[in-house]
């Protein structure tokens, strides 16, 4: 939809005219350039480029020497303006009427539909009355182009038309239709078409997934507490059902089309849906949800835990869970729960909770926040406990109910200096205030929630803090679920990670054996992904990103950021497209880190931009290309052997992230104590000036790279030095008379090596130092470069404090 | 635990539903006290079970369909996630379908008929619209008795008879098509176009040339398989370009401002004046152009007087 608006709006900030005129061909199935004309002539003052502004839009799906016509979803959101336009209706109407007196008659039964609905006078009577010979035809013979005509026909049809039970019987003929081609094969009727069998899911936030693999393996689904079940279609091209859901004035409808192999995701916003079937098979599809509270209670029971689930109000046998260790306690939560709960209140022992691993039980919490509503801990223990952790790593829709002092006392120690008032008081205010400059973290303090040293021994304090805090949860959980927002693990943990990397639609084997397991992990981990809707890295990461949101019943709109460059078409029509240029610093800006992923050139510059707005960087060496160019590991530049050792750089990278989403420093580029290293270009008769020059440069803390000194051991000299001016971060040029009165010589090849260097770098930074130690005119090959004179006072300081501030030129590597 | 919070009540719950095995409604009303629910709703009987059950048969009893269901909340179990409702085999076609005449065969062929054109100028103006911007002034005119008188006064041989200036349009016009898809639109246009002005003036006078993007790039006959570096007709005679000047092109589509100024500059040095019909706007054309050609908007409102004072501005007054 974003794509829809986006291209109404470039078109309309180009010609305004042009949006009438495509208004007005939105009641038209095709638009010739004639039927163009007339009614762009309806459209006082527009002229005639208004027609073509239109044609060469990309509100247009496909044109020829027939006509246009216009992308559905467009069509459809055009069709929306229309209708709010009685009297343009009726003018568009005519001017169809009056051009297609000629055209087949189908096309215009379909806008002769199209207009009736728009002008909210269809019913099934005039639907039967135009559709019924057309249904009767295909059943008689089965006629493929009428067939093709209403599948196409009706998918975009305005809703009264598409709900009507007229086109379902249109669509029941034409997908039996079309199925076999053959009249003597065609069955008589949908009952004897053979069958396909489906398994149907209502699945969380009410999508509805159907899976029609002819191969599905029925045994893995009905083991356990999966929620599936399976019907029988008839094998219709394509397969068909519709679903309904709410009832009355609220009753909804969907007719959905698939084909046999495809999974199929709809989201339907619903508990629980109605399945017709073209064979007129109706059933009812309900998620597991289970509305009520439940208290789960975590005691040790030597040598086991017993977890005890109380649902609502009453305690059955089964909820008397034994589990052999507290990592078992999350799945028998899960397997009793079944899908969904109100509210779950998670209470451990006080004796547990001086023992559990913190990690452990955050984890814990998380996936439980997948199956509840509002999901409370209950924390009873004097013991010393993690708050600042537990706040810090909390999940939406999580909160602690703390009783006891220590841990009352471990808030006003975790939060002392940063979210104290003058009283020295931790408030809820306090504590937003510091949680307000991060936006993964919810934090469900109440307006009570006023804790003090002085206070805590306070009895009233207690259960002010926890009613408040109660109070908050309640509106935060109820907001959130009107948003839809999920309180899972699938949900967002609000950071977004910049993913780039080559633009290539031909992607190395390296760089598509890491792409897909870091979407997944990505994914999997709560963050978002931004990307520059390039072909290659950027797509194949927006595609399986979005579709790994999705299967975790995320919103891929909310979790995928594409910026793309207007003049492209994005590949992956997913998530939310932003239109910008492509140097542009917003997802820069918008991500807290970036990922570069091999790379043809773009990357490096993309990434090197980023490094310089303080965006951190993590460079996958074994990708190749810029990534490696940017890790300079010089390790791993063989690539990913297999998809075993590119999960294990998924690992690495996903580590990272996490220490970059807990801010740990320094995650930028710089790894602690990487010197700038420097390649020296002289001649030999300045040796000494050069050592006296480079052992100062030394002493500074850079790292020199000299001739005599490293090449003692090397055998294979020349290739040594090239191979270290390519490596250098920066080249010294020392010019002297001595210099250039060698015409020829090694000097040459090295400076011609490192001028070749200098130009395969970004601009943005030096990468010569011409160095001039007496009156030699300056080298004509570096006249680009800004020259420094160490004979003057300070001038050998300029350097070494130019060399610093540009500082290692290779980014983090991994 | 002295102090308790709302939600702590969850464990003593537990245990005291463990103590007491109270039966399931004593047990709600526990649960109220302690504040954990505000009451129990659901009996023994609605415990779900763990492992779902067999599927369903299609052909169970059907139960009411779902227009006429009265809906429920949503069961905490379903104890069947997918139930069979209803089944309609045995239903038959609806009466309309069932009395339905099938569409006439012929009905469902394809008919795409020319539809007419509605063209772009005025069709009670265009012809002298096109003569007004083909017309050249030349002096075949009558005598020009002034000048005439003036030489007999002056006592001077008469060398040549001189004539009145007149417009005239025997110099006939070479119209330039650009067939670029930016103008694919108007294809059908240019070609009424050209049948208009040879109404006008001959199908002999009207040289046509079709391009792509500008002339420079090379031009031919409508017919030629291959087009030939752009020649200029003789001296005098007028060129009319219909073009967008590259408006609706993309970027990298578009002849560059220089290159348009090569062409203007070869139409200049052969003496040939040029005119463009431009389908956009005037705001929209080209500032560095609109100031060296003469561009005339292509649109329904040009007026026989607009197309005059344009053509002025070509061939002098």
């Amino acid at each position: 939809m974003i794509a829809v608006d986006a291209a109404l709006e470039r078109l309309g900030a180009r010609n305004p005219y042009a949006i009438d005129l495509a208004t007005l061909a939105s009641l038209a199935v095709q638009v010739e350039p004639e039927l163009l004309r007339d009614l762009r002539m309806l459209i006082p003052d527009s002229d005639p480029g208004t027609e073509s502004d239109l044609w060469l839009s990309d509100l247009v799906d496909s044109k020829g020497a027939l006509g246009m016509e216009l992308v559905p979803e467009v069509r459809t959101r055009l069709q929306q303006r229309l209708r709010s336009d009685p009297p343009a209706l009726e003018r568009a109407a005519a001017a169809i009427r009056r051009a297609h007196a000629g055209i087949s008659e189908v096309v215009r039964i379909e806008e002769e539909i199209t207009f009736s609905a728009l002008k909210g006078e269809i019913d099934d009577d005039q639907l039967a009355r135009l559709l019924a010979p057309i249904i009767a035809r295909i059943d008689d013979d089965g006629h493929a182009g009428l067939a093709r005509w209403a599948m196409r026909a009706f998918s975009d049809m305005p809703s009264a038309v598409r709900d009507s039970n007229v086109v379902w019987h249109l669509l029941r003929a034409s997908a039996v239709a079309r199925t076999l081609s053959s009249p003597s094969e065609r069955p008589r009727g949908v009952q004897q078409m053979p069958r396909i069998h489906t398994r149907l899911q209502l699945r969380e936030h009410g999508v509805l997934e159907i899976d029609s693999a002819p191969d599905i393996d029925v045994s893995n689904h009905l083991r356990g507490e999966c929620l599936v079940d399976w019907i029988d279609l008839p094998l219709t091209n394509p397969l068909m059902l519709e679903v309904s859901w709410g009832r009355g004035a609220k009753r909804k409808m969907q007719r959905i089309a698939f084909t046999p192999g495809d999974v199929y995701h709809q989201p339907l916003a619903a508990d629980v849906v109605y399945v017709r079937t073209l064979a007129n098979d109706s059933y009812r599809l309900a998620r597991r949800y289970t509305s009520g509270d439940w208290a789960v209670l975590v005691e040790p029971t030597s040598p086991e835990f017993t977890v005890w689930l109380v649902d609502d109000a009453r305690i059955a046998p089964e909820r008397l869970l034994v589990v052999p260790s507290l990592e078992d306690v999350l799945s028998t939560v899960r397997s009793s729960v079944g899908q969904r709960c109100r509210r779950l209140y998670l209470h451990y022992a006080p004796s547990l909770l001086n023992e559990i691993d913190t990690h452990i039980l955050m984890s814990d919490l998380r996936d439980l926040s997948r199956i509840a509503t509002e999901l409370i801990l209950v924390v009873d223990t004097n013991a010393p406990f993690p708050a600042r952790t537990m706040f810090e790593r909390s999940v939406r829709g999580f909160t602690l109910i703390a009783i006891g002092d220590r841990f009352t006392r471990s808030i006003v120690a975790a939060f002392r200096g940063e979210a104290q008032n003058t009283d020295g008081e931790v408030t809820a205010e306090g504590v937003k205030r510091y949680f307000g400059q991060r936006s993964d973290v919810s934090v469900y303090a109440g307006a009570n929630f006023v804790v003090s040293e002085s206070s805590m021994d306070e009895e009233r304090r207690e259960p002010e803090l926890l009613e408040g805090m109660m109070m908050t949860l309640r509106r935060t959980k109820r907001r959130a679920a009107i948003e839809g927002a999920a309180f899972s693990a699938a949900s967002f943990n609000g950071i977004f990670v910049i993913v780039a990397g080559t633009g290539d639609e031909e992607l190395s084997e390296s760089e598509a054996l890491v792409v897909e397991p870091l979407a997944v992990a990505l994914a999997d981990a709560g963050y978002g992904v931004i990307g520059s809707a390039w072909p290659g890295v950027d797509t194949e990461m927006a595609r399986i990103f979005a579709r790994r949101v999705r299967e975790l019943g995320g919103n891929v709109e909310e979790r995928l950021r594409q910026y793309a460059d207007s003049s492209f078409v994005t590949p992956v029509e997913e998530g939310t497209i932003f239109e910008s240029a492509d140097d542009t610093e917003e997802p820069l800006i918008a991500g807290s880190m970036m990922i570069a992923i091999g790379g043809r050139g773009g990357t490096y510059k993309y990434a090197t931009h980023a490094r310089e707005i303080g965006t951190p960087l993590l460079a996958i060496p074994e990708t190749g290309g810029d990534a490696a160019e940017l890790a300079d590991s010089g390790s791993e530049r063989n690539g990913v052997r297999d998809a075993q050792h590119a999960k294990e750089i998924v690992g690495r990278v996903m580590e990272w992230v996490e220490r970059q989403r807990r801010g740990e420093k320094p995650q930028a580029s710089e790894p602690a104590g990487r010197a700038p290293m420097v390649f020296v270009i002289y001649a030999s008769e300045d040796s000494d000036r050069v050592m006296a020059m480079t052992s100062r440069l030394k002493a500074a803390g850079i790292d020199v790279w000299l001739d005599r000194e490293q090449l003692v051991t090397e055998a294979r000299w020349e290739g040594a030095i090239m191979d270290a001016i390519r490596r250098a971060d920066y080249v010294i040029v020392v010019n002297s008379k001595a210099l250039q009165s060698r015409g020829v010589g090694f000097f040459r090849r090295e400076l011609n090596v490192a001028l070749d260097r200098g130009q395969q770098l970004p601009t943005n930074r030096p990468f010569i130092f011409p160095v001039r130690i007496d009156d030699a005119p300056p080298l004509e090959e570096l006249s680009q470069w800004q020259a420094f004179d160490i004979d003057v006072e300070g001038g050998e300081q300029q350097l070494i404090e130019s060399i610093h501030r540009y500082g290692y030129r290779r980014e983090f590597s991994a | 635990m002295e102090r308790r919070g709302v939600s702590s009540q969850a464990g003593d719950y537990v245990r005291s539903v463990r103590e007491l095995d109270p039966d399931p409604q004593e047990a709600a009303q526990i649960a109220a006290m302690l504040g954990i629910v505000r009451g129990a709703r659901r009996t023994a009987a609605s415990a779900r079970r763990l492992v779902p059950p067999p599927r369903p048969v299609i052909d169970t009893p059907p139960r009411t369909p779902p227009d006429g269901e009265s809906e429920t909340e949503p069961a905490a179990f379903a104890p069947f996630l997918l139930d069979p409702i209803s089944s309609a085999r045995a239903k038959s076609s609806p009466p309309w379908l069932s009395t339905a005449t099938p569409f006439p065969i012929e009905s469902t062929r394809y008919r795409a008929p020319k539809l007419p054109l509605e063209p772009i100028l005025a069709a009670n103006k265009v012809r002298a619209i096109l003569s007004t911007l083909v017309s050249m002034w030349v002096g075949e005119g009558g005598v020009d008795l002034p000048r005439m008188i003036s030489v007999m006064a002056r006592g001077e041989q008469f060398t040549q008879l001189h004539r009145l200036r007149t417009l005239t349009v025997r110099r006939g016009v070479q119209l330039l098509i650009d067939t670029a898809p930016s103008m694919s639109l108007f294809r059908r246009d240019a070609l009424w176009l050209r049948r208009e002005l040879q109404k006008v003036l001959s199908e002999s006078k009207v040289g046509v040339r079709v391009f792509a993007r500008c002339p420079i790039f090379g031009a031919g006959r409508p017919a030629d398989d291959a087009w030939k570096p752009f020649r200029p007709p003789s001296a005098g005679t007028p060129i009319l370009l219909i073009t967008d000047l590259g408006i609706g092109a993309e970027r990298d589509e578009k002849a560059t401002p220089k290159e348009w100024n090569a062409f203007i500059d070869l139409t200049s040095a052969a003496g040939c004046p040029l005119l463009a019909l431009n389908p956009y706007a005037p705001h929209r054309w080209p500032p560095d152009l609109a100031r060296r050609i003469t561009i005339i908007p292509w649109h329904r409102a040009l007026s026989v007087q607009a197309a005059r004072k344009a053509a002025r501005r070509v061939r002098g007054r």
